[in-house]
């Protein structure tokens, strides 16, 4: 798996530059198999890190689901990422199910797009778009709302709404600031 | 995370250094588990995924390690003090380090292949069950309106429908969504005032705090997380006068998808003959008036006009309110620290309990301060964005409760015309 990792800087990714190209293919629930960072013209793809029994993850379930509905009337593609090893494919299709979450979601078991995303923690947003060259560049990384104000300690309710923000703004052609945004969540460990 | 050098601090200078074996599940990850974490973290508990096995706690061991060192697992408010409480949790340092040390080592196995043994779910008997007559749903998510005022809790109303009094010494609540149902208080009303309020709607239960007119929700005890059962020491009751009702204040967290409700209390009766009443004293604050960003202390005291013994406490306030302190001052011996919240959280709070009844002579001056901060930077404050907070009630906009019981019949009755007296004075 090593040879896959690319070192990127956490703002700005290039995944379809010359060179580093890196065709990531990853099954859905269903067996089908997605190219998540193939870029596509002007489109903007939208990566959820996430994790079945990850609470932190779990209660913005709603929130995720508002974030694809959004992508998606833009006219981007969004993708909910499971990035664990124990994570079956009957056993997301049911967490979606049981969240009322409808977006594609992909079973990244070896952590491959963990790893080029930089991606540490459950839930966190990478909101991509396609530049002039084609290629696909990070324009915003990291937390979604403010529920969790850290580890523990939870809002009764989010108060601040990042994650729409950076995907509007994204769709829009509009700079995000800031671009990253340390995210909080369950840790993404190394599989074993 | 945790910084490198933390963890090799941990690893070479901690408890488990440098000659010692590294820790492995077989010793000690798995009985620190079993100690510590399987009463929730089981399936179907009311943690959100298991730790009982290897498999479980491996791909976690890092950030296991995290909320351990930070305390915030497993979820337990008072600061150990001079009285020591019953079923306490918290980890020793000696396993905090072992649980680090172990994420850092690369969480060896040992070759066990054994699971933390979770600890057997007894059916407790019971003499009596009362459950919700229909659902009711906890939402996927807080909303504008939930958190504010009392919404992120709810109150049930249980008639009990019985002739004579009861003599409770447990309350076992069997809870039909365990994920999204926190901190439960209890209360019996023979006013029929909850009941009334309960039926002025459609809707199963109100938003309304649990409390009912001078009676403050938690007089019966409370459950939690983790502590579905409410037991009072051998030789204590809970009162529950004739045509009472059972009030409960549930206080929910959301978890991402709806649950629907149906909760069912089942009550434990006292058999023994000599068993005495529990009375709960008060304090409290009627009226808190803050202005925006700013944090107050605020305090009661009162003095206990009979020689009581102490059984237990329970700290009431909303997230606004993030420390409280309840300390008795006993005539000829000084000041006792009973319970001592420093960093408190509404949706993990239980009635402590006592490890032994604590003797307190008549006299004995009960002084509670609550530390309230109206400000963004305190996370649990459900008033956001935050405002001026003014806030009252008549048993108090921040409260707390002492569980207390009279040495015979006639002290009991005077301990509770004092407590009415006072009510009076304090509301009218
Ligand atoms: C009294 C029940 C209880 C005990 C005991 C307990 N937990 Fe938890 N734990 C929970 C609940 C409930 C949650 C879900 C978080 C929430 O509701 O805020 C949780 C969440 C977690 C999380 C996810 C992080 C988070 O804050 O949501 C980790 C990791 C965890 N627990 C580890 C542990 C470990 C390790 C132990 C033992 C040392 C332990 N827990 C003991 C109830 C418990």
């Amino acid at each position: 798996m090593k040879s896959f990792v690319l070192i990127v800087s956490a703002v700005f990714v290039c995944v379809g530059c010359s060179g580093g190209h890196r065709v990531v293919s990853l099954p859905d629930t269903h067996g089908a198999q997605h190219v998540p960072l193939a870029a596509h013209g002007d489109e903007v793809v939208v990566l959820l890190f996430s994790s079945p029994d990850c609470p932190i993850a779990n209660a913005i379930a709603p929130e995720i689901e508002r974030l694809h509905q959004l992508t998606l009337a833009g006219g981007g593609r969004f993708y909910l990422v499971h990035a664990r090893r124990d994570v079956t494919a009957g056993g997301a299709a049911a967490h979606a199910r049981e969240f009322g979450i409808t977006a594609t979601v992909l079973l990244d078991r070896e952590q491959t797009l963990v790893q080029i995303m930089d991606a540490t923690v459950t839930p966190e947003l990478v909101v991509l778009a396609a530049a002039q060259d084609g290629t696909l560049r990070t324009t915003y990384q990291g937390r979604i709302n403010n529920l969790y104000a850290s580890l523990g300690n939870r809002r009764d309710r989010a108060t601040k709404h990042w994650g729409r923000d950076a995907i509007s703004k994204t769709l829009n052609g509009e700079r995000v600031d800031p671009p990253y945004r340390q995210p909080l969540g369950c840790f993404l460990e190394q599989n074993q | 995370m945790m910084s490198l050098a933390a963890i090799a601090t941990l690893i070479c200078g901690g408890q488990v250094g440098s000659g010692s074996p590294p820790p492995t599940w077989a010793h000690p990850v798995r009985e620190i588990m079993q100690t510590h974490c399987v009463s929730c973290h089981h399936t179907n508990g009311p943690a959100p995924f298991s730790l009982a096995r290897y498999e479980d706690v491996a791909p976690r061991a890092a950030f296991v390690a995290e909320v351990t060192s930070q305390h915030i697992m497993p979820p337990w408010l008072p600061r150990p003090g001079e009285v020591e409480l019953r079923d306490h949790r918290g980890l020793s340092p000696q396993e905090l380090a072992a649980l680090q040390a172990w994420a850092a080592s690369g969480h060896l196995n040992g070759d066990d292949k054994t699971t933390a043994r979770v600890p057997e779910t007894k059916v407790q008997e019971v003499d009596l069950v009362l459950t919700m007559p229909e659902a009711w749903t906890v939402p996927a998510e807080g909303d504008v309106n939930w958190g504010r005022r009392d919404r992120d809790k709810w109150t049930f109303v249980l008639p009990i429908l019985n002739e004579a009094p009861l003599r409770v010494q447990s309350i076992v609540h069997r809870c039909s969504a365990p994920r999204a149902v926190h901190a439960v208080t209890y209360l019996a009303d023979d006013t029929g005032a909850a009941l009334w309020n309960d039926q002025r709607d459609d809707i199963v239960g109100s938003y309304m705090t649990g409390d009912v007119r001078d009676h403050s929700s938690g007089q019966c005890g409370g459950t939690g997380v983790g502590s579905r059962v409410c037991r009072l020491p051998q030789g204590y009751h809970w009162l529950i006068p004739p045509h009472s009702d059972l009030v409960m204040e549930v206080h929910f967290r959301p978890t991402g998808r709806p649950h629907e409700l149906r909760e069912s209390v089942g009550l434990v009766f006292a058999t023994d003959e000599e068993s005495r009443p529990v009375r709960s004293l008060l304090s409290m604050v009627r009226r808190v008036d803050i202005p925006a960003g700013e944090s107050q202390r605020v305090a009661d005291e009162y003095v206990i006009p009979e020689d009581v013994e102490a059984i237990g406490a329970l700290p009431r306030a909303l997230g606004v309110c993030v420390s409280i302190r309840i300390a008795a001052d006993i005539p000829g011996e000084g000041e006792v620290v009973l319970l001592d919240v420093p960093d408190y959280d509404p949706h993990w709070r239980l009635p402590y309990m006592f490890e032994s009844p604590r003797y307190l002579p008549a006299g004995t001056i009960v002084r509670t301060t609550w530390q309230i901060e109206n400000t963004e930077d305190n996370h649990r404050n459900p008033f956001l964005p935050v405002e001026r907070l003014s806030m009252a009630r008549r048993t108090g906009a921040v409260s707390s409760l002492l569980y207390v019981a009279a040495e015979g019949p006639e002290s009991d009755t005077r301990l509770q015309e004092w407590q009415a007296d006072a009510m009076r004075m304090r509301t009218h």
